[in-house]
């Protein structure tokens, strides 16, 4: 297939989450804790070096209720049900075929192959509908972030890879 | 009634997965680095035509605009010296501090309105993000000017081709723009 639709999406605003019970519905799973903690290091105030993704911007589109949703892919394999992590105001699924965030956007966050104990993840915002519309992807202001996340212990330690885009061609 | 389009581009690095959310081992890269050369010419051939589809029936002489990659404040005042442009087009995002600009570098509300004063320029319109907030803080600090601003968020469509990662299409998403200062009118009317 040659032709990949993108959607440019650029917005923003503020907007907050509610605090919530830590909780996991669908099949138990390892991935839960990991996920939770990884978004929940994910916004902030812009950064020069693009280390948050901007939590107004993220929240105008993704947040519904108090709570903000994202689903994490890139799982081997992902699993065929459903899974719902849900903490602070979170809502993560994870899943072949999750059911659509009853927003406009959601925060999409990608996980690489577990290398020595950690994973690479990158995250930015889609479009909640990104499914239904094969290879449409989502270029937007809210930026993207990269980073790791390690096990130590029983703690997630995540880390933002800072960016470099200072210089341009002019 | 020259117009000139001050456009910035946000930097993004897009890792790519299947609908089922299995990683395709494909990046897609918008990176201001190599946005140059027939990148960037290509970039500006098809943003013209969205740009003149969303907004040129309010902007008669945005078919000849001149349009500039605007990285930062010091772009866009050179660029307002070379010609003495009467209408200003922001493309690109605002943070959501209401205050700022964002091409890729920060350009403040009260910078953006000490260039402008020393300008031809009496009608600017900030499509972005956050737009209103800072638009309506510029309408304050500049008020001889004319103000547009996006209530809504704005929604562009790019087609890419994967292959040569080229864009082919763009399209931006119709919605009013919300004018403010002296008349409040746009440069069409």
């Amino acid at each position: 297939m040659n032709r990949w639709i993108l959607f440019l999406l650029l917005f923003g605003c503020a907007g907050s989450a509610a605090g919530a019970r830590p909780r996991r519905t669908g099949k138990p799973t390892e991935y839960c804790p990991m996920v939770l903690q990884t978004v929940s290091r994910l916004l902030g105030p812009f950064t020069d070096d693009y280390t948050t993704l901007e939590d107004g911007c993220v929240r105008e589109v993704a947040t519904a209720g108090g709570i903000t949703y994202a689903e994490a892919v890139g799982f081997d394999p992902m699993p065929s049900q459903t899974i719902t992590c849900e903490d602070h105001g979170w809502s993560v699924r994870i899943g072949q075929h999750p059911p659509q965030a009853p927003t406009n956007g959601v925060l999409l966050i990608g996980f690489e192959r577990e290398r020595r104990g950690a994973r690479r993840f990158s995250a930015r915002v889609e479009r909640s509908d990104w499914r239904a519309a094969p290879n449409w992807i989502a270029v937007n202001g809210c930026g993207t972030v990269e980073g790791t996340v390690e096990r130590r212990d029983e703690q997630w330690i995540v880390r933002a890879i800072p960016q470099e885009f200072s210089r341009t061609g002019r | 009634m020259p117009v000139l389009v001050a456009y910035g581009v946000p930097p993004n690095k897009i890792k790519l997965f299947s609908i089922t959310g299995q990683d395709l081992d494909r990046t897609w890269h918008f990176d201001p680095h190599t946005f140059k050369g027939e990148v960037r010419a290509n970039f500006e051939r098809l943003f013209r035509a969205a740009l003149q589809e969303f907004i040129g029936s309010e902007i008669p002489d945005l078919a000849v605009a001149d349009f500039q990659f605007t990285p930062d404040l010091a772009t866009l005042s050179t660029a307002l010296l070379q010609r003495r442009y009467t209408t200003l087009v922001y493309y690109g995002h605002a943070l959501t501090d209401g205050v700022t600009l964002l091409p890729l570098h920060r350009i403040t509300a009260r910078q953006l309105a000490n260039v402008l004063g020393h300008s031809g320029v009496r009608h600017v319109d900030i499509l972005g993000c956050n737009s209103s907030a800072i638009g309506a803080l510029l309408s304050t600090l500049a008020p001889d000017i004319v103000v547009g601003t996006l209530r809504g968020r704005r929604f562009d469509d790019v087609t890419v081709d994967m292959h040569t990662m080229r864009l082919t299409d763009f399209k931006i998403a119709p919605q009013a723009i919300f004018h403010l200062g002296p008349t409040a009118t746009s440069p069409g009317q």
